[in-house]
């Protein structure tokens, strides 16, 4: 133990020459500040302070499961997980045309909490968060319940007009009920605007390829397209790639066995290729005029 | 110690026996020891790691390092083949493994909910035989944790000598230990010298995510901690350690918390060989502090970021059981402590902090302060000696930048008498930017200082702005020099009533004091607006009567009442949170005691002992008012206002008195009457501020 003369903390220094006299008006100031304070302490409070951290809020340990995994996806990779139908969570969707651009849709939860900031934890009972999806394609992650959707977001998405909204955890597995997902949904009007031509939204050009043991099926043709339409590759192959188009210069990585879709728009005339990247094989020609 | 200031201590413990300290910390544990200090703070080890842990889901990995940059992805890949082929799946499991010092474990990109560690607990373990804590918890021994490690903890790390665990993400967030709030503690290292915590998160537990237990050495480096009932990171009785670039947020207690950090330097003044633990680059926010320190000795505290919590830091004595109070040796620089102004009592007054940790919502910002203290502060110190404060930034505070009050011994537990005035002494607070953000723009706070006027050699800058009191002692230009020597042994009568008041607050009972204005009240809803105001009533009336029945002949007798009046009117104005902190209070007691003075010299002629009574006090007042607006004066142990208090009840009912008899003795014409005698007895409520 290091000493140090600089610090005299418990010997303070005395008062040893205070005059005697002092006593008498010490202690009664003593007296009457201590009935002071009791009547104060005692009125103005109610009871005494102790010298612990009072109790505080319990620190009850949550137990139990959230819900059951199962086998089941929710069709994007998803997995479900089971919750009894009773306290479930639950929403419903309503939309409408926005007077700018595009809709407003709302989404209504009961049972269920956003929680934005957790997104990538445990699952906890009635929190997370909602995806949507237009006809089975995904669309955005929402936090609130409100959000804007841009026709624009539509177009890119391939159009459609069945809006569903699904509930997810934090760790992102779908919450279900009887092994289907919770879910809500809507169907877009048509925007009240002009701002969105009703063409736009019009069906897409849909090209399904399959990449099996250095196969491509079907045999790479020429797809015809009409200029400015949207375009969707879906694409799977059994390892792992990347797909490219040439010309628009799209990529997509090919997680093995699973279905990548890429969506754009053919704003430009010409004949283009597309290709894996890794294994070099020719998918299919696209002819857009 | 002479008897008269012991019978000063004992009066000082009686009033202290009524408060529990405004902002402290507890944490109940099993007895420890403070480590013997020959450790050292832990380097980080670079290379192949010993053991590894990953999820065994290959397209969830991927996709979680798709956006890494390509050397990162490219390493965290081939780890996680290593991983598949001889790594572990949780944490724990590698933990276990480490079979010697100096290990280090990779975590890859995931999500750790340490299934195996979640049950709770079964057959001999649900049996354990020991104390419950206050908390609501058992107060487990070393070897109970050890033979039952998950009842409290997610993560045990128990007797592992300089271990290192590292996520291997790119961000901190990419490795996530979820205790769900089915554990006190996510982690806890006990027993363990030397280990490195390195790039991950843990979070939501009943208590605090990463919890360091007497240890000797210890590093928590990029670590991300949230949503726990009590703290972020608590590291407990331990020294050589350093915290780095950390972050906590959503804790009802402290973000950060070096409690009773080992106590090194308790023989030494300002100038010290070694902190013992150095914390950098942090920011902890929106908690109900950024960083507590209960017993937080030789903290070295610089380049930090505290904001928008209810209370940037604080530091305390306030506690039994922590090794090393009363709390000393804290240096605070270049940091920014700023907006911490959030108010989360309403999360207790509406019911949200009853319900189980799991369903209160911290996720989405809800926080449930543990205990009592003033929100819209910046540095709090409740209890604490040679503390340093210099070269912080402290702004938009809507209380007070710096808060100092005293805590007597025996609330922590020590009843030797001469430890009861032991805190709160040589506290420095000097060269710091108040009110001013880092870009220079101008961002007051309410209050630059709040001080309870307890404790010798405490200074401020000189350029502080508004204080309370108003006249503070400034510091010299080094360290120790203090202008005025004051050494007072109880704090001010006005703001120990307050903080009476206030302490009188309990989470489990939702109750909030209603006069305390940290809990919302406002005008006169406050105590020091209601002890002013009952003054002021019982003064006019007694002043009044006094004059209209004794001095209505004399002009220096009117004028002075009058005088009096404005100044009790101005005393009610000044008790209000706009004023108080302004000359005004000092302007009321110096026409307050003016009054006192003038009509004290009428009075003498008739009555010379109500007389030179009134005198002294009216001197008394005067000498007040110098001591809060000119300087403190030095050498007396209590202040003037306890005095004028004390003295001003007797007067009250002396002057009652001499009022009601004023009468029959005009009736007796010159029949020579003995003057009253003060009834020494029942001494009225207003202990307070009796102007």
């Amino acid at each position: 133990m290091k000493r140090s003369p600089m610090r005299p903390r418990a010997a303070r220094p005395l008062r040893t020459n205070r005059p005697p006299r002092a006593a008498r008006p010490v202690a009664a100031v003593v007296a009457v500040l201590t009935v002071g304070a009791l009547v104060l302490g005692a009125s103005a409070c109610g009871g005494r302070a102790t010298t612990h951290h009072k109790p505080g809020t319990s620190h009850e340990q949550a137990g139990g499961s959230v819900g059951r995994l199962l086998a089941a996806d929710d069709g994007a990779g998803n997995r479900l997980r089971q919750v009894d139908a009773e306290g479930a969570p639950g929403v419903t969707v309503t939309v409408r045309p926005d007077s700018e651009d595009g809709w407003n849709v709302h989404l209504s939860v009961r049972n269920f909490t956003f929680t934005p900031d957790s997104v990538g934890g445990a699952a906890l009972l009635g929190r997370g968060h909602a995806r949507l999806f237009l006809d089975g394609h995904p669309l955005a992650r929402v936090y609130g319940s409100w959000f804007h959707l841009p026709a624009s977001l539509v177009r890119t998405a391939g159009g459609g007009t069945g809006l569903t909204a699904r509930l997810y955890a934090d760790d992102h597995t779908a919450w279900a009920v009887n092994s289907a997902p919770v879910q809500a949904t809507a169907s877009l009007a048509a925007p009240s605007t002009a701002a969105t031509a009703p063409g736009e939204a019009r069906p897409d050009t849909t090209v399904e390829i399959v990449v099996s043991h250095g196969r491509v099926s079907p045999d790479p043709g020429r797809t015809e397209i009409r200029k400015g339409r949207t375009v969707r590759l879906r694409v799977r192959s059994d390892r792992a790639d990347t797909l490219h188009v040439h010309g628009y210069d799209k990529e997509a990585r090919l997680p093995a066995g699973k279905t990548v879709t890429l969506t754009f728009t053919a704003d430009r005339s010409g004949l283009f290729e597309v290709e894996t990247h890794e294994s070099d094989l020719l998918l299919t020609q696209l002819v857009v005029r | 110690m002479s008897w008269t200031r012991r019978l000063l201590v004992v009066l000082a413990a009686l009033v202290a026996a009524l408060l529990a300290a405004p902002a402290a910390q507890a944490h109940e544990e099993r007895p420890v020891t403070l480590p013997d200090g020959t450790g050292s703070v832990p380097v980080y080890r670079t290379g192949e790691p010993d053991l590894l842990v990953c999820k065994s889901d290959r397209a969830d990995f991927e996709r979680r390092v798709s956006g890494f940059p390509e050397g990162l992805r490219t390493r965290n890949l081939k780890l996680f083949d290593r991983c598949r082929k001889s790594g572990y799946r949780h944490l724990q499991q590698a933990v276990d493994a480490v079979d010697r010092p100096g290990m280090n474990i990779a975590v890859l990109p995931g999500l750790y909910e340490e299934e195996p560690s979640l049950p709770k607990p079964t057959g001999e373990c649900a049996r354990l035989k020991a104390p419950n804590s206050q908390l609501g918890y058992q107060i487990l021994s070393y070897a109970q944790q050890a033979r039952c490690p998950h009842n409290q903890n997610l993560v045990a790390i128990l007797g592992k000598k300089d271990l290192q665990i590292e996520g291997t993400g790119a961000e901190r967030t990419d490795v996530v230990v979820d205790a769900k709030y089915q554990k006190l503690n996510a982690i806890r290292a006990d027993g363990s010298d030397g280990i490195y915590f390195r790039n991950f998160t843990a979070q939501r537990t009943t208590f605090n995510s990463l919890y360091v237990l007497a240890q000797d050495g210890f590093v928590i480096d990029s670590v991300l901690t949230r949503w726990n009932d009590e703290y972020g990171f608590l590291t407990f009785a331990s020294d050589h350690g350093l915290y780095k670039n950390c972050e906590s947020y959503g804790n009802g207690d402290s973000g950060i918390y070096p409690g009773s950090a080992s106590n090194i330097n308790d023989t030494y003044g300002y100038d010290v060989p070694r902190y013992s633990i150095e914390i950098t680059g942090c920011r902890s926010h929106h908690n109900m502090v950024g960083y507590s320190g209960t017993a937080g000795d030789s903290v070295y505290v610089h380049d930090n970021e505290f904001d928008h919590n209810m209370g940037g830091a604080s530091m305390d004595s306030a506690f039994p059981g922590h090794p090393g109070l009363p709390q000393n040796h804290a240096r605070f620089e270049r940091n920014l402590i700023h907006d911490n102004n959030a108010d989360y009592y309403p999360n207790v007054a509406d019911g949200t902090c009853a319900k189980p940790p799991v369903d209160r919502g911290y996720e989405k910002g809800v926080v449930c302060p543990q205990i009592s203290m003033p929100p819209g502060s910046g540095i709090i110190t409740a209890g604490g000696n040679w503390n340093l404060y210099e070269n912080n930034w402290i702004y938009g505070q809507r209380r007070a930048a710096f808060v100092l009050t005293a805590v007597p011994a025996f609330i922590r537990g020590e009843g030797a008498l001469s430890k009861q005035a032991d805190t709160s002494h040589h506290n420095r607070y000097a060269g710091n930017h108040l009110g001013e953000d880092k870009a220079g723009n101008s961002r007051p706070n309410r209050t630059d200082v709040w001080w309870d006027g307890q404790g010798e050699d405490n200074c401020w800058q000189a350029d502080a702005g508004p204080s309370s009191p108003r006249a503070l002692p400034t510091c010299g230009a080094e360290r120790g020099a203090v202008s005025g020597r004051t050494d007072r042994l109880v704090g001010e009568p006005v703001k120990l009533a307050q903080l009476l008041v206030c302490a009188d607050y309990n989470v489990q009972a939702r109750r909030l004091p209603a006069g305390c204005d940290w809990y919302g009240a406002r005008g006169i809803e406050r105590i020091e607006v209601q002890v002013a105001l009952a003054v002021a009533v019982v003064l006019v009336l007694v002043g009044g009567v006094l004059w209209r029945r004794r001095l209505r002949g004399s002009r220096l007798a009117a004028v002075a009442t009058v005088l009096g009046v404005i100044g009790l009117g101005l005393d009610v104005a000044g008790s209000t949170m706009g004023l108080a902190a302004t000359y005004v209070p000092a302007l009321a007691l110096l026409l307050t005691g003016l009054w006192w003075t003038g009509i004290g010299l009428v009075l003498r002629r008739e009555r010379p002992r109500l007389g030179w009574t009134t005198v002294v006090l009216g001197a008394l007042t005067l000498l007040d008012a110098v001591d809060k607006a000119v300087f403190m004066i030095p050498w007396i142990p209590l202040s003037p206002a306890w005095v004028r208090g004390l003295l001003g009840v007797v007067w009250v009912v002396w002057a009652v008195i001499a009022a009601a008899r004023h009468g029959e003795r005009e009736a007796q014409a010159s029949d020579p009457a003995p003057d009253s005698v003060p009834a020494s007895a029942p001494a009225p409520v207003h202990e307070g501020d009796a102007s």
